[in-house]
């Protein structure tokens, strides 16, 4: 039977010649080009006023009016060598009865990928970028104002990183305190999420804890993982005591959300006491929460 | 900046034997080719990541494993950006073994297929298969062995009919 295995695996090799890929570049030019689409529906949804549906679903079809591309096929590199059975294979258990024609089969048959048990350090901020401390609570900061509705994570753990950047001696302050939240969510759950999100500070300018409540102002895309969004926090200027000063500069600090796959990692800037966030070292956290992200939940 | 060329030089290398592994996951070449072009595109946008990951083309498969196995995935597209490409091509009808490996493959549970497929299409032994999807190497060890044998089981079970026609 592996003997069998082994040409079953060959035939399907074989068969799979059959398929049609577009060529590279084309697939760069897709996957950019749904880049500028989502950045163009977030700019979009952020000039409108009026709270109403924004979907971040993509679709290539319709706009590509007279492109005709030269569709190679499917490289005919060979079929990679077959294995030596290994390991060797157990007694058959009873066959199970067909009971469903292959062509019928349905995807929905199909169990959504599997979920974490546990947020890896791997996939968040670390000690590499600051002090660091994982929280025993979850920190999030997406509560704009009561009426979100955002799907219930299915994993999700937070850390802090207090970050200075790399060169500052001792006698300066740190830049930042930062959280980062990473949640996986079920189904189009970190989808969802996102759209509320988005939606949200749309819908609540103004909301979420202190006094008075700061505002917020979506900065549209930066452009990490499959989607993002970054959002500015604007509270009132605090004296040397804390006291709310409104001749004080506002206070500046960051939301970003990026999103790969069914997992979405959250950063959350606080400042530096009353001093508003550096917004070079919020790019540079949220590349790299990004590539942490990508890296461990393609 | 990303490096196009890179990227082209990995697709070229890659892509036909991530279809392989697309069809073996989903069953069916059609839905093989969507989503074996959204991993690639995941892996454009993210091409500075993959590029350096210790493992490129594990990245691409655990991203097409995902997709195959994804229900909700959002893949319209494709299917319509590889028609407007071209008109229809001659299409050669499925080898028989390829059919029923394939309507085998979709009987197994989404974690012994992709060992399998990973063992057969790829070489990848144990350990390696272990890392990629995370699991232990005792864990995938017994997918392996389960699902060998109830692929063999199917198998077999499909062909019955033919040894048994005499009557």
């Amino acid at each position: 039977m592996s003997n069998e295995l082994e040409n079953a695996f060959a035939a399907l090799s074989r068969d799979a010649s059959r398929g049609r890929l577009l060529p590279a570049a084309e697939v760069r030019h897709q996957s950019d080009r749904r880049a500028v689409r989502r950045g163009v529906l977030t700019v979009t949804a952020a000039a409108v006023v009026i709270a109403g549906a924004f979907g971040t679903g993509w679709a290539l079809g319709g706009d590509d009016h007279g492109q005709r591309l030269i569709l190679p096929a499917v490289s005919p590199s060979p079929s990679p060598a077959l294995p030596s059975p290994a390991p060797s294979v157990l007694p058959s258990p009873p066959a199970k009865p067909v009971s469903t024609p292959p062509s019928t089969v349905s995807r929905t048959s199909s169990p959504p990928p599997a979920l974490p048990k546990s947020i890896p350090a791997r996939a968040m901020l670390s000690k590499a970028d600051g002090e660091f401390s994982r929280l025993t609570e979850i920190w999030d900061p997406t509560r704009l104002c009561g009426e979100a509705r955002f799907p219930s994570a299915a994993v999700r753990a937070s850390v802090r990183v207090v970050y200075k950047r790399p060169g500052l001696g001792a006698e300066h302050v740190p830049d930042d305190v930062v959280y980062n939240t990473v949640s996986v969510y079920r189904g189009s759950g970190a989808e969802d999420f996102l759209d509320e999100l988005r939606d949200a500070v749309r819908r609540c300018p103004t909301g979420g804890e202190g006094t008075p409540p700061p505002k917020y102002r979506s900065l549209g895309s930066p452009g990490l993982g499959e989607e993002s969004l970054m959002i500015e926090r604007s509270a009132v200027g605090r004296t040397g005591t804390g006291e709310p000063d409104p001749n004080a500069e506002p206070q500046l600090t960051y939301i970003v959300a990026i999103r790969s796959g069914d997992a979405v990692t959250l950063l959350d800037t606080t400042g530096w006491e009353n001093f508003s966030s550096i917004r070079s070292s919020v790019d540079t956290l949220a590349e790299t929460a990004a590539d942490r992200l990508t890296a461990w939940r393609p | 900046m990303r490096d196009a060329d890179g990227f082209d030089e990995f697709y070229r290398d890659t892509s036909a034997r991530m279809l392989r592994y697309g069809y073996a996951m989903t069953g069916d070449l059609a839905e093989a080719q969507d989503v074996v072009q959204e991993a690639y595109t995941r892996a454009w946008r993210n091409w500075r990541t993959v590029a350096a990951h210790p493992a490129p083309e594990g990245w691409l498969r655990l991203v097409v494993a995902r997709l195959a196995t994804d229900r909700w995935r959002r893949l319209s597209g494709w299917r319509a950006a590889v028609r407007r490409a071209g008109p229809p091509e001659p299409v050669a009808p499925p080898s028989e073994d390829a059919v029923i490996l394939t309507a085998a493959l979709r009987r197994l549970s989404p974690n012994l297929r992709q060992a399998v497929a990973l063992h057969y299409l790829f070489v990848l032994p144990v350990s390696a298969i272990a890392a990629e999807t995370g699991a232990a190497v005792g864990t995938v060890t017994s997918w392996l062995h389960r699902g060998r044998a109830e692929l063999a089981g199917i198998l077999a079970s499909t062909r019955l009919p033919e040894a048994t026609d005499v009557e």
